[in-house]
């Protein structure tokens, strides 16, 4: 239970970015805000200060000032409220990885399901397909897509999706992971197959569609829903990966894998910016792996005695 | 015959193996069974594990698909019924598994599982569904409160009974019962068996039997085929067959089977089969049993024998039938010698 209050924590206080950003801190994470000031210590601190060392040239954002009311987490090289950014960008990350995971999730279950079950043609030309979304590299696969229908557009039918909406980011990165989580599906319905209770339902004369959602797919589901938040964490990290690479979350919005990237030049002189979303990506991907676990032991009726974690 | 209720005739059953060096091969799982099983007896089939029975009976309820052959239930050509008009026919026949451990979706509470063949089949509202599996459990001997619990929750002889449970759930006429003990503890054996011989009267329900200890089935059945490598080898009524077997195979069977000795007739000499049975992929030629028969002569390797009846309700495939003098002094009737009578009756019909 220790792993869901975390997760609840990171996902209210992420909730709660706008409330922070207004009432607390009184800062707009957005725009930049090179000659904004704020206070330290009691005193007047421009955001961004002229080197002293070396040969003086550029500037550094202040670091921490572990002041929830004035940049708690410093600034970033734009002069942004670090910890703000750091708010507002954990919304974005767990909602592209909780609905791509969740579609991604439903997607490789109804075909992983179906590959398994009536196996022959039907698995053969799923199979192929699983085998030419894997043949490419993750990254790869999802950086042409991105760069396809991040100038164009998506357009299926009467359903459009625009250039910068998040639902791009979504769909991708859902698509190309589906075959990580239908091919063991199958595999794990291949064997239920040749169970006796299928057996049994087949003699009994259930139909095909009963027999998937009575028989199979309770004994499937477990494993997609301890599948569910390890994708959950994948899909933050390929986002944040697309991210960095300009072709998943557009600026000026954030996200935690922007934010790392807005870190990176920053990485000696102010590592905060960095660490502390490389931070939350770890405690919510453990916490959602935790709590995939829980979910199976509480899932499967033969260990209802586990204690909770 | 209208006391028949399932009629197969020359039923062949075929794998095909793919890979491997050889490439695509061929076992030949039940090579031309034809049996008749009779309203209201319970037919039980014997043999050594991997000998097909249980293929047989997962052919004579379409589980399977034949390869070739007919099955026919009340009259009713099931082999090439279509999915849909073989439902009705499913109600009619039901199954018992066995192993109680894998037969039971452990994801669902046992009260589900009895009531499945009941909504598959659209009987009764939910209510009546209840009751019915309420009544259901009482029947084989389970409490109705245990209905909401998990079939991990019950010890295998319980699992059976809700096994036999979902089996009898639409009053079918005909079970096949596919080695329904032989995963359970010998004192649970008999409770299991006397529930089942309690039904059959209750219920007058038909059973075919399946297993490969001959002291269960000599205690359930009327008749007993004895199968071999794929095909039945005899026939017969069960006393007459654990009394004087025709086959050598059915007569080193018995003679190796340890509670048979006990009865106040001689005790039978012990004949050690040796080897195994063949490998269904390499069948021998002629007889598939001569490798390993202790009377066999140069005819049984070259020549099949079919299964004739050589006296009423006493079929046997063999060119030596052994305890011919016992089955002429029994019925007086043997008129056939060692020379099997060419094939008259239908279920002589043996493939070649």
């Amino acid at each position: 239970m220790g792993a869901l209050a975390v997760l609840v924590l990171v996902i209210v206080v992420c909730l709660l970015a706008p409330v922070y950003a207004g009432s607390v801190a009184h800062v707009d994470p957005f725009p930049s805000n090179l000659q904004g000031t704020t206070i330290v210590h009691g005193r007047v601190t421009p955001v961004l200060q002229s080197n002293h060392q070396g040969l003086g040239l550029g500037v550094t954002p202040i670091g921490p000032t572990w002041d929830i009311h004035h940049y708690f987490l410093g600034a970033d090289n734009q002069g942004r409220d670090v910890f703000a950014r750091l708010l507002y960008g954990g919304r974005t990350s767990l909602l592209i990885g909780s609905t791509s995971a969740l579609l991604c999730c439903v997607l490789a279950a109804l075909l992983g399901l179906m590959a398994g079950y009536f196996g022959g043609p039907i698995d053969w030309v799923l199979s192929r397909l699983f085998d030419i979304v894997w043949a490419f590299p993750i990254y790869l696969l999802a950086i042409s897509l991105s760069v396809v229908l991040l100038t164009s557009g998506l357009q299926i039918g009467f359903i459009h999706i625009g250039a910068g909406s998040l639902l791009l980011p979504i769909i991708i990165i859902a698509i190309v992971y589906v075959p990580y989580v239908a091919r063991p599906l199958r595999g794990l319905v291949l064997s239920l197959r040749e169970r006796e209770f299928i057996q049994a339902a087949i003699g009994v004369g259930a139909s095909d569609w009963r027999i998937l959602r009575r028989e199979i797919l309770p004994n499937a589901l477990p494993s997609v829903i301890v599948f569910f938040p390890l994708m959950v964490a994948l899909d933050m990290l390929t986002e944040s990966a697309l991210s960095f690479l300009s072709i998943g979350v557009q600026p000026p919005s954030a996200s935690w894998g922007t934010i790392i990237n807005d870190g990176l030049g920053l990485l000696y002189t102010r590592p905060m910016v960095a660490i502390a979303p490389g931070l939350m990506i770890v405690i919510t991907a453990v916490s959602l792996n935790l709590l995939g676990d829980g979910v199976r032991d509480a899932l499967d009726p033969k260990a209802k005695l586990r204690g909770s974690i | 015959m209208s006391d028949v209720l399932l009629r197969a005739r020359d039923v062949k059953k075929d794998f095909t193996l793919r890979g491997g060096v050889a490439g695509r091969r061929t076992v030949h799982a039940v090579t031309g069974v034809s049996l008749d099983v009779r309203r209201g007896e319970t037919l039980g089939i014997v043999g050594e594990s991997g000998c097909g029975k249980s293929t047989l009976a997962r052919c004579l309820v379409r589980l399977l698909p034949v390869t070739s052959g007919s099955v026919e239930f009340g009259g009713v050509e099931l082999t090439k019924l279509s999915r849909r008009k073989l439902r009705p026919i499913r109600r009619q026949i039901q199954l018992i598994f066995q192993d109680p451990y894998a037969s039971l979706n452990p994801r669902r509470r046992v009260g589900e599982i009895v009531a499945d063949p009941l909504r598959v089949h659209k009987v009764g509202d939910d209510a009546s569904i209840r009751e019915r599996v309420a009544e259901l459990f009482s029947v084989v001997g389970l409490d109705p409160a245990f209905r909401n619990r998990y079939p991990h929750e019950f010890s295998g002889g319980q699992r059976q009974r809700i096994g036999i449970a979902r089996a009898l759930a639409l009053n079918p006429s005909l079970i096949v019962a596919d080695e329904p003990v032989s995963a359970l503890d010998v004192s649970v054996q008999a409770q299991v068996l006397n529930l089942m011989a309690d039904l059959q009267e209750k219920f007058s329900l038909t059973y075919v039997f399946i297993a490969h200890d001959l002291g269960v089935v000599r205690h359930v059945s009327d008749r007993v085929a004895v199968m071999y490598l794929g095909e039945v080898v005899e026939l017969a009524e069960a006393e007459q067959l654990y009394d004087a077997p025709l086959h050598p195979y059915t007569e080193a069977l018995l003679s190796v089977s340890p509670e048979l000795d006990e009865g106040d007739g001689p005790t039978r000499e012990r004949i050690v089969l040796s080897g195994d049975v063949p490998d269904p992929l390499n069948r021998p030629e002629g007889c598939s049993f001569h490798p390993r028969c202790p009377v066999a002569q140069p005819r049984c390797a070259a020549e099949r024998p079919a299964l004739v009846e050589l006296a009423p309700d006493r079929f046997v495939a063999c060119h030596f039938p052994r305890n011919l003098a016992a089955l002429r002094s029994e019925s007086g009737r043997a008129e056939t010698g060692p020379e099997p009578a060419p094939p008259g009756d239908p279920r002589a019909a043996t493939s070649n």
